[in-house]
């Protein structure tokens, strides 16, 4: 460690502008007359409270073809779970709300996210998230404002076309991990290269339990910053990344990566400049790395839409140098041996420049877009491998390159983790099956403690003549996954939840939303307070561990256990008046039969964006009042009325009786 | 190709990729799920509303017909597009160029539009100096007839192999 930080620069630092005008993260980037890279960002001052509401479309779901146990107000409600891991992050303005249902009329946008179960998905497509635009930009603008947003879902759910494997259940992991990726598409995020939520697939290192990295955190924060200054808390870097003739280089990836935590990442702009923002404080090395060729089904590289040009139809790529597309992986300052590299120092509230980059292009990049599986219970899982203390974990990693077409491990390929906490069991590369490699990896037993103090592990894949960095490949835990093994009613409406692993900062979630911890009995018993349900509604019931672990790892979706509310007969509203005033403000008053409502968890909807809920009030559980303003010329029904509180989902289009008065 | 083998150990692991959120299918799948398999030149013609989604759609016109019992001009969606002031932008999206001869791999959706499967998976640019020869829709390397790579999953396959290949994947899944 001497060696290295012995090495850490100590470059001219200035105290950082307030304002984050280059787009550090990935945006969908438009260039103006002028040059000027302007990002596609919801207006807030055209949102009400800054939050973008999504609508789920109330039909088009063929829940036949779900999962055994699933059901759409499962879906409904990891939806707004999924959504709500966004409205966490504190240091940027912009929330998520829930909408309510929206009937698909098969014309109609709302004017937020507007989430569409399709038959217009192929096979081979599971979900896709789109951005509205205007077609022109103004000019002065400062961004280019999205005026809608969409996430479309397949009419027939996932699993079913294709793989012949059964339909990827609503809790599942990577269902959710998905869920919470595709809403980051729909503020304006684009693919990230640090193996965060907003990575693809293929690099992903999301879970459940901790689905965002300080990467996402970054991209959110810095297109919607909110009061706080999140820039004068973390630290920036800037530089340029070239080819070692001098060109610029368009779409390099560049991150800085801690060996204790997350990497934070950007992309250049096409004259090789790049600027990150929101690195926590700490020491890091940065490094370019060529953005991944486009993978099965993917048009570009990372699955990147490229930046348009003023003109609205030419994009710009990543430079090419006679041909040569890729480029060796490079740390600052121009070392291809990670050892070789500066550790750098990024101070809070700083900007650290001229963190400049040359670099050698290549034909190809034979070895990419790695993901590692965990292995934590004899079952693979989507999520990183957990290295717990210095017995050796298995890691198992698949990607591109690193399996020959013989079936051997890739000549000269090796792995090594970046810094010196973990190491690899020298000799246990092997080919596990296909593409798949694995090894044994284990934390020194002087580093234990480090290694388990924070999440994301970082690895590189090289190869011959090439090193592939994987950030957030392993995740140091100091504990084994929670599980939920019985759910039991304790009469008095609590519920008592028994497992293993349960930690002071457990979540009990059923279908996604979170139950109220009443007692923290033990490390294995839990007493909680479910959220709301309809009459014999089940419930899948999981455990999620602060350190980003689940119970979904040590138990298959298909075998998460579930929690039957009692029978309590089927809810039913009835609403008055009759119909919203067009043009004005309503107060609606609803009045329920079976059904808790509860304030502050009772959401009300009336299916369109046109029409805007000021205020919810809850009177008792069957009894509330809403005050909605209608756009004028808009005629909306009462009984287009849907209320959700906790898991229930009350509304006409489901079946349910919604009468008017 | 590699999520497929993988499922064997993992269930539905691979089944996702996000994003677009794909599914990876293998040619026989797609030869087997596509309503029609043609070869022929594209022509762009009007974006429209389908839904709160736009499409682009573009006319096929089918020179070889390896599935289906269409007519010479084929009508072919794709997500996105400028319409009405408003432009709409759906990652991962091919984009047709005009008057290039493909292969495409067509799913007719239950209301009515011809999509390519897979979103481009089911795209093959067919090379104009080489008949014979395929691009893998990535824009990646070709596939030519002596083989070619194309790229991350590389299949290796000439035009006239592809052809066979698909004949008797759907012999097979008859």
């Amino acid at each position: 460690m001497m060696r290295l930080f012995g090495r850490i620069a100590v470059g001219a630092t200035v105290l950082l502008a307030l304002s984050a005008n280059a787009p550090a993260y990935y945006y969908y980037v438009h260039f103006d007359q002028n040059g000027n890279a302007l990002p596609a960002k919801w207006d807030l001052t055209t949102l009400s409270n800054d939050t973008v509401y999504f609508y789920v479309a109330d039909s088009g779901l063929n829940t036949a073809k779900m999962a055994p146990g699933d059901g759409y107000e499962a879906l409904v409600s990891e939806l707004r779970a999924a959504a709500n891991v966004w409205n966490g992050v504190g240091s940027t303005q912009i929330r998520i709300g829930y909408g309510g249902l929206f009937h698909d009329s098969g014309t109609d946008s709302n004017a937020g996210i507007n989430v569409d179960f399709s038959d217009t998905i192929p096979p081979g497509l599971l979900a896709y998230s789109g951005v509205d635009t205007p077609a022109t930009l103004n000019p002065g603008a400062t961004f280019v404002p999205i005026t809608a947003s969409h996430l479309v879902l397949p009419a027939v759910p996932y699993g079913l076309a294709g793989s012949g494997g059964p339909p990827l259940a609503s809790w599942s992991e990577l269902f959710f991990t998905t869920l919470v990726h595709e809403f980051g598409h729909n503020l304006g995020l684009q693919h990230s290269t640090t193996s965060a939520a907003m990575s693809t697939y293929y690099t992903s290192g999301a879970t459940k339990a901790a689905p965002l990295s300080a990467d996402d955190i970054a991209g959110v924060s810095l297109l919607y910053p909110a009061a706080g200054n999140f820039i004068a808390k973390n630290g920036s870097i800037t530089g340029k990344v070239t080819f070692t003739d001098g060109t610029p280089i368009n779409l390099a990836g560049v991150a800085a990566i801690s060996m204790n935590g997350d990497a934070v990442g950007a992309m250049t702009l096409p004259d090789g400049t790049y600027r990150i923002d929101g690195i926590p404080p700490g020491y890091y090395f940065v490094y370019a790395q060529a953005l991944a060729p486009p993978q099965d089904g993917e048009l570009t590289n990372q699955n990147i839409i490229y930046p348009l040009a003023a003109d609205g139809v030419t994009s710009f790529g990543p430079t090419c140098d006679a041909g040569m597309c890729y480029f060796q992986t490079t740390f600052y300052p121009n070392a291809t041996d990670w050892t070789f590299a500066a550790g750098l120092e990024v101070p809070e509230g700083t900007l650290t420049p001229g963190i400049n980059i040359q670099v050698s292009p290549r034909a190809a990049m034979p070895v990419n877009s790695i993901r590692t599986f965990g292995y934590p219970n004899g079952f693979p899982i989507a999520s990183p491998p957990l290295v717990i203390t210095g017995a050796p974990q298995t890691l198992l990693l698949d990607g591109n390159g690193i399996v020959n077409e013989s079936g051997q491990v890739s000549p000269g390929l090796s792995i090594e983790p970046l810094g010196w906490l973990l190491y690899i069991t020298p000799g246990t590369t092997e080919v596990y099956q296909q593409s798949f490699v694995t090894v044994e990896i284990q934390a020194y037993a002087e580093s234990v403690v480090h290694v388990v103090q924070n999440g994301a592990r970082h690895i590189l894949v090289h190869s011959s003549d090439n090193t592939y960095v994987l950030p957030a490949a392993v995740r140091g835990v100091s504990g084994s996954p929670p599980s939920v093994t019985a759910v039991q009613a304790l009469g008095d409406g609590t519920v008592m939840v028994t497992g293993t692993n349960f930690t002071d900062g457990t979540r009990i979630v059923f279908d996604g939303i979170p139950a109220m911890i009443v007692n923290a009995v033990s490390d294995s018993q839990l007493i909680v307070q479910p959220p709301v349900a309809d009459t014999s509604f089940a419930a899948h019931v999981e455990a999620l561990n602060p350190d980003g672990q689940s119970s979904l790892y040590v138990s298959q979706d298909a075998d998460v256990v579930t929690y039957t509310f009692p029978d309590s007969g089927p809810p039913s509203i009835t609403v008055s008046p009759g119909a919203l005033t067009a043009g004005g403000s309503t107060t609606v008053d609803v009045i329920g039969t079976n059904t808790n409502f509860v304030q502050g968890q009772t959401y009300v909807g009336f299916g369109t964006s046109n029409a805007a809920i000021t205020n919810v009030n809850v009177l008792g559980p069957g009894h509330l009042q809403a005050t909605v303003t209608t756009a004028g010329g808009t005629s909306v029904p009462a009984t287009a009325i849907n209320v959700t509180t906790g898991l229930s989902v009350i509304s006409q289009a489901l079946g349910d009786s919604v009468t008017g008065n | 190709m590699r999520c497929l083998q993988f499922l064997v150990l993992v269930g539905v692991v691979c089944a996702l990729a996000s994003a677009s959120t794909l599914q990876h299918l293998t040619l026989k799948e797609m030869a087997l799920q596509s309503t029609d398999v043609v070869r022929g030149h594209v022509q762009r013609g009007k974006t429209a509303w389908h839904g709160s989604q736009i499409f682009t759609h573009y006319s096929v016109f089918v020179s070889d017909r390896w599935k289906g019992n269409g007519g010479q001009v084929m009508d072919l969606a794709l997500a996105g597009g400028v319409l009405d002031g408003r432009r709409q932008t759906w990652a991962g999206t091919p984009d047709l160029v005009e008057g290039r001869e493909y292969v495409l791999f067509l799913w007719h959706s239950p209301s009515g539009l011809n999509l390519i499967i897979g979103l481009s998976q089911g795209l093959f640019a067919v090379d104009a100096a080489n008949s014979d020869a395929l691009q893998a829709s990535t824009s990646e390397p070709m596939v030519d007839g002596s083989g070619a790579v194309m790229t991350a999953d590389p299949m290796r396959m000439s035009l006239g192999e592809m052809h066979n290949y698909v004949k008797q994947a759907i012999a097979e899944g008859r």
